[in-house]
């Protein structure tokens, strides 16, 4: 604004306190007669000659400059009127963080702005810059996953303001249920680490969304969202929350049911799950922490409203409570119902109608704490996830359906060098179809019980070690309520572990590196399993910050109990003699990161998964499908990713791309050098950010590659492009936060399979209201 | 009229029969794909088209080859041999169609497994002509006149139990069932018999119950006699030398093939002794008048098999064989003696030849047996000029 009107009103013409004009005594007489240059006209060319006449005299001055007044004003309304928000100034917040006990600088502390929700990290030397913030009265809260999150004061920041707020954190004491003080941080190899910022930030309200938005392989039929790492089948990919495995017995988590909301930390682990996790971790883990109390939390409520097409409607409240009588509490609530009926377009009948494929989700989560008992943490969480299973287009099951019913106890007791966590969980799984010609009733029910010890040294300010035990019991009990023949009594298995993990910090005159050595030993059911992880890096951060991890890392994962005792009926029957997979994965990862006012990261990893009985299941001369072990099957494939982002965070853009070859190996078999079907040769992602004021624009597009779908290769599915479009903003009235967001879902409304006659929805929209208080 | 024929004779005395032509179309349900197997050539050429989802089996009418898939509920049609697509025919959401057999060249009788149902086709315009009643979870069938004989399993989806297994007569003019015969438990496959006869091969429930191989007489619809086989077979083929083979599956190790001397209605080798060959033994089909060819569905090979169990040909095929079908639908037809793959007057004069001057017999034992009577004589040679000079009787059927 103020150079608008400098430009619009020089010193010499502006208005400053009573003489709009020069006085007559101002201007400097000149004897010279006036000569012009060019043409001479007078308001035309150069004015050269006698000063005097060099300034036309006050009255002309006074009906040249009104005049003009006019056109200035009208042009200043104009330019008011056309401007847009980036030509307005905005505050700019900087400052230094450190801590309150060695008064050192700390990197890595996530910066927000709040309520508007900008972001930033703080840099090598512990400094922080947020440039475009609006005015108004703002605060600081500084969120790192080693000191306590703090919160500044309200503070006023005027427009054009540089203001400078300096904080010392203090280091955590207690922290979630699954972490380790030191061994845990974003640079472990193999381990990608997103923490609440950047869970917050994202537009989706699970998890499974949440992975997909940073470029993982997550297969969707619509409704659920599974995880496939590794180049291996999403049944490979463990998933645990809090620490608590909850893939059911021989299948694939379902994402979507842990909202995001609920999530403090994600862990992704792309190599060495197996020597943390043991059991189940062939091509990867994810580690989902849930929120924990914190005394420095405010009390608050968050509710969520959302509608969408198919009879979408997803509804769910947040209460943090601290202090009653000393308790935290911290609990979240979520519903969610779809219709999901949708036209497609059946082979030979033509635009048919999906109905029956309705989607029921309701679930709980609620920590409680203690400010006396800080290291002691309880959590419960239950979900309840009835939906339709209509099934392949030419295989009409209307009535069909499965619940999925999952309750978990956790309790954690941590302090930075032990950590003592015993869990209880129970997954009910029901499926039913009375009606149809092949009627069905089954039901599943797993009990988990699990005991995790761990302890932690640091020595030399260099090595820490950690040495653990797992004790895990599980039964499993299968129910058929129409063939009780098929039944099966229950089955337990137990599972002992003892694991140890030291990693070894060494600096190399401009390097940093690393070198982790992990081994865990599983005792199950009379069998033993060892998985070692083997791990170095070396970074290098000077000019750029580069990173280059080598891993090498054995995994196993057990046959599932149906895959063992299946009762033999029309359609399968199990393989009692089926032994467990093995894998031996090796990986290289190189990363560029080069930082400045725009930061540009670039990745590439490259992998083999080589993969001793690989369990398939395998259609029979009668038509019944069998699990058999296939000898050899090796993944090949290349993971490359590239952000950019500018330091204002205006503008973010990231690619994800990954190629994979799964091949049968099995030489004494009649598919050598086939591909393995049912995961794509390739998957993209795409997604441009655009923050502007308080709103955020958003265009992502995904490619998923084509699949074979027969063993022989002789059929496949084609690959599929999506294109998605979000917008949120948010918005301070009356004391609340309100975030409005919309989603246009598969805006080309493209019409695929993710599994053979299996039609996919088109394009949808969602919308969604949230108020926090 | 006998003498201008006897001189036809001298003319072409020294005439050659043509070379004996048959292929195979192998359908590979795994795969999902169809073979084309030359086996006077030995030659095999995989994949040669895309079929539907889950294919059953597969139909011969003239030049025009139908899959059934049961999966897809759908036909798909082929130009034979080219196996150039001629287009598709949906028969509707949840029928399972399970196999068929030709009404005629034009029209088609397709079994529907969930839908417990029968369904006409007409071949030319690809569509349905109806769909018809019958009992549950029907399987095998065969036609003889205005009669389809159709194997009614009575499976339960539900229970995943066999009830009373049947075979039931549906009147191909009025479409409804006639006559339900009883049978044992699962009948999968019906045949009929050179000696006039209709078999059955019940399969039995895979556990307690074992195959069980039924004689019934058509006319009567009673059942003439029983054989306990053992095992599970679940399809059969009758050679005109009067030997059964049964596809008796076998998945660990090796496959097992059964035979059945019809004439002595007795076990020739059976489960404790069975013809071994490639494991998963899904079907079996007469390629000529004594053997037969197996479809291995575990090992993708198909084999030809001789009566003594000698193995004379192996073919590796597509992804997971379970069914076969011959093109032309007869390799040799009854009277057609010199194998050209159509009756004319050569076979006339070949059939004289052989009876009157030492020539050579026909290109298989019956295949100079036009008249389908005792043996070759001279009435067949009749019977041929007859047919192709004053619209006789045309052929009684098929040689193999």
């Amino acid at each position: 604004m103020r150079s608008i009107l400098r430009a619009l009103f020089p010193k010499d013409r502006r208005r400053t306190g009573k003489n709009a004009y020069p006085t007559q005594e101002e201007l400097t007489p000149s004897p010279q007669p006036l000569s012009l240059e060019g043409r001479g006209a007078r308001g035309e060319g150069r004015f050269v000659g006698r000063p005097r006449n060099a300034y036309p005299t006050k009255t002309e001055e006074g009906i040249r400059a009104h005049s003009r007044a006019p056109l200035r004003i009208i042009f200043m309304i104009a330019s008011l009127l056309c401007a847009n928000v980036l030509a307005q100034d905005f505050a700019v917040i900087a400052g230094k963080i450190t801590d309150d006990v060695m008064h050192q600088v700390i990197a890595g502390v996530a910066v927000t702005v709040l309520p508007e929700g900008t972001t930033t990290i703080s840099d090598s030397d512990g400094r922080y810059r947020i440039a475009r913030v609006m005015p108004g009265t703002v605060s600081l809260q500084f969120a790192s996953a080693f000191f306590v999150k703090t919160q500044s004061p309200a503070m006023l920041v005027r427009e054009g303001e540089v203001a400078t707020f300096d904080v010392a954190l203090h280091p955590v004491t207690v922290k979630a249920a699954t972490q380790t003080v030191s061994a845990e941080r974003e640079s472990d190899a193999g381990v990608q680490q997103y923490t609440t910022p950047q869970i917050r930030q994202s537009t989706r309200s699970d998890v499974g969304g949440f992975l997909n938005e940073r470029g993982y392989q997550v297969q969707s039929d619509g409704r659920s969202q599974y995880l496939s790492l590794g180049g291996l089948s999403p049944q490979r990919t463990l998933v645990l929350l809090d620490g608590v495995r909850i893939n059911p017995d021989g299948g694939a988590a379902d994402l979507s049911t842990v909202s995001l909301s609920s999530i403090e930390r994600i862990e992704v682990y792309t190599s060495g799950a197996a020597a943390r996790f043991g059991d189940g971790a062939l091509g990867g883990a994810v580690n989902i922490i849930s929120r924990q109390t914190e005394p420095e939390r405010n009390n608050g409520a968050a509710l969520t409203s959302a509608v969408g097409s198919y009879s979408l409607t997803r509804e769910s409240l947040q209460l943090t409570e601290n202090d009653l009588a000393g308790l935290q509490l911290l609990g979240n609530y979520e519903y969610g119902f779809s219709r999901n009926d949708y036209a497609f377009a059946h082979p030979y009948l033509g635009e048919q109608h999906r109905a029956d494929n309705f989607s029921r989700q309701a679930g709980y989560f609620l920590t409680l704490g203690h400010e006396r008992l800080r290291s002691l943490t309880l959590s419960a969480r239950h979900y309840d996830n009835h939906h339709g299973i209509p099934g392949a287009v030419l295989q009409e099951t209307p009535t069909a359906s499965a619940r999925h019913v999952n309750t978990q106890f956790t309790a954690n007791f941590a302090t930075p060098a032990l950590r003592i966590a015993g869990s209880y969980r129970e997954l009910t799984q029901h499926y039913r179809d009375a009606q149809s010609v092949s009627r069905y009733d089954k039901h599943y029910l797993q009990v988990a019980r699990q005991l995790d010890l761990e302890k932690q040294w640091s020595l030399w300010q260099r090595l820490d070690v950690t040495l653990g035990s797992q004790y895990l019991s599980e039964n499993f009990f299968n129910d058929d309520r129409f063939r009780p023949q098929s039944s099966l009594p229950s089955i337990s298995r137990k599972t002992s572990a003892v694991f140890g993990r030291g990693k070894l910090r060494q600096n190399l005159w401009l390097l940093q590196s690393a070198y982790s050595l992990a081994y865990r030993l599983d005792h199950v059911d009379g069998s033993t399993y060892g998985s070692p992880h083997l791990a170095l890096s070396f970074s290098f951060d000077k000019c750029v910050d580069a990173d280059i991890t080598a891993n090498y890392a054995e995994s196993f994962c057990l046959p599932s109990i149906d895959a063992l005792f299946w009762s033999n009926d029309v359609f399968a029957i199990g393989n009692p003699d089926l032994q467990s997979e093995r894998a031996r994965s090796r990986d290289v990862q190189l990363s560029v990161a080069l930082r400045g006012r725009v930061t540009v990261t670039v990745q590439v990893r490259r992998f083999v998964n080589d993969v001793d009985g690989m369990i398939f299941w395998r259609q029979r001369f009668d038509g019944k499908y069998t699990p058999v072990n296939l000898a050899r099957a090796r993944i090949d494939g290349t993971e490359t990713s590239l952000t950019v982002s500018t330091s204002n965070q205006r503008l973010s853009a990231q690619y994800h791309h990954t190629m994979q070859k799964p091949v049968n190996l099995s030489r004494a078999e009649n598919y050598y050098g086939q591909v393995i079907p049912f995961q794509p040769d390739q998957s993209e992602r795409m997604s441009l950010t655009f923050r502007l004021w308080r709103c955020k624009l958003e265009y992502a597009y995904s490619l998923t590659g084509a699949r074979f779908i027969r063993e022989a290769n002789t059929k496949s599915l084609p690959a599929y492009h999506l294109h998605d479009l979000s917008l949120e903003c948010q918005a301070t009235l009356l004391g609340t936060h309100e975030v409005f967001a919309l989603a246009v879902y598969n805006v080309g409304d493209v019409r695929y399979e993710i599994l053979e006659r299996v039609p996919m929805p088109g394009r949808s929209l969602t919308t969604s209201l949230t108020i926090q208080l | 009229m006998q003498f201008r024929y006897i001189m036809l004779v001298f003319t072409i005395l020294f005439a050659q029969a043509a070379a004996l032509t048959g292929d195979l179309i192998i359908v590979n349900g795994l795969g999902e794909t169809a073979d084309f197997v030359e086996l006077t050539d030995s030659t095999i050429k995989q994949n040669v088209a895309t079929l539907g989802l889950a294919p059953n089996d597969f139909l011969v009418a003239s030049n025009t080859g139908i899959a059934i898939n049961s999966i897809s509920n759908d036909l798909y049609f082929f130009a034979l041999p080219s196996m150039s697509p001629l287009g598709t025919l949906f028969l509707g959401n949840s029928r399972n169609p399970y196999t068929g057999t030709l009404i005629d060249n034009n029209n088609a009788l397709i079994t529907n497994l969930m839908s417990s149902t029968v369904t006409k086709v007409n071949i030319a315009t690809r569509s349905v002509i109806g769909e018809y009643s019958v009992g549950r979870s029907p399987e095998g069938v065969v036609i003889l006149g205005r009669n389809a004989y159709v194997c009614i399993t009575n499976f339960d989806f539900g229970n995943y139990t066999y009830g009373q297994g049947y075979v039931q007569s549906f009147d191909l003019v009025s479409n409804v069932v006639v006559r339900t015969i009883p049978v044992g438990t699962n009948p999968q496959d019906i045949a009929f018999g050179y000696d006039g006869y209709l078999y059955v091969i019940c399969t039995g429930n895979y556990a307690a119950q074992s195959g069980i191989l039924y004689r019934l007489a058509p006319e009567s619809g009673s059942v003439v006699d029983s054989l306990r086989i053992g095992g599970a077979p679940g399809s059969l083929a009758i050679t005109r030398s009067g030997i059964m083979f049964l596809a008796a599956g076998g998945f660990v190790g090796h496959g097992e093939v059964y035979t059945v001397d019809l004439s002595a209605f007795a076990v020739l080798r059976g489960a404790g002794n069975p013809i071994y060959t490639g494991p998963g033994v899904t079907a079996v089909i007469a390629v000529s008048d004594s053997t037969v060819v197996s479809c291995n569905f575990s090992d993708d090979m198909i084999t030809e098999i001789a009566p003594s169990g000698r193995i004379l040909a192996i073919f590796r095929t597509g992804d997971g064989p379970v069914a076969a079908a011959k093109y032309p639908a007869c390799y040799v037809i009854m009277g057609d003696a010199d194998g050209s793959g159509e009756i004319d007057i050569s076979d006339a004069v070949y059939l004289i030849s052989y009876i009157f001057a030492g020539g050579p017999a026909s290109v298989t034992v019956e295949a100079g047996n036009m008249n389908c009577d005792t043996g070759v004589d001279i009435s067949d040679a009749v019977t041929i000029i007859s047919f192709i000079f004053s619209g006789g009787a045309g052929s009684c059927g098929c040689a193999d």
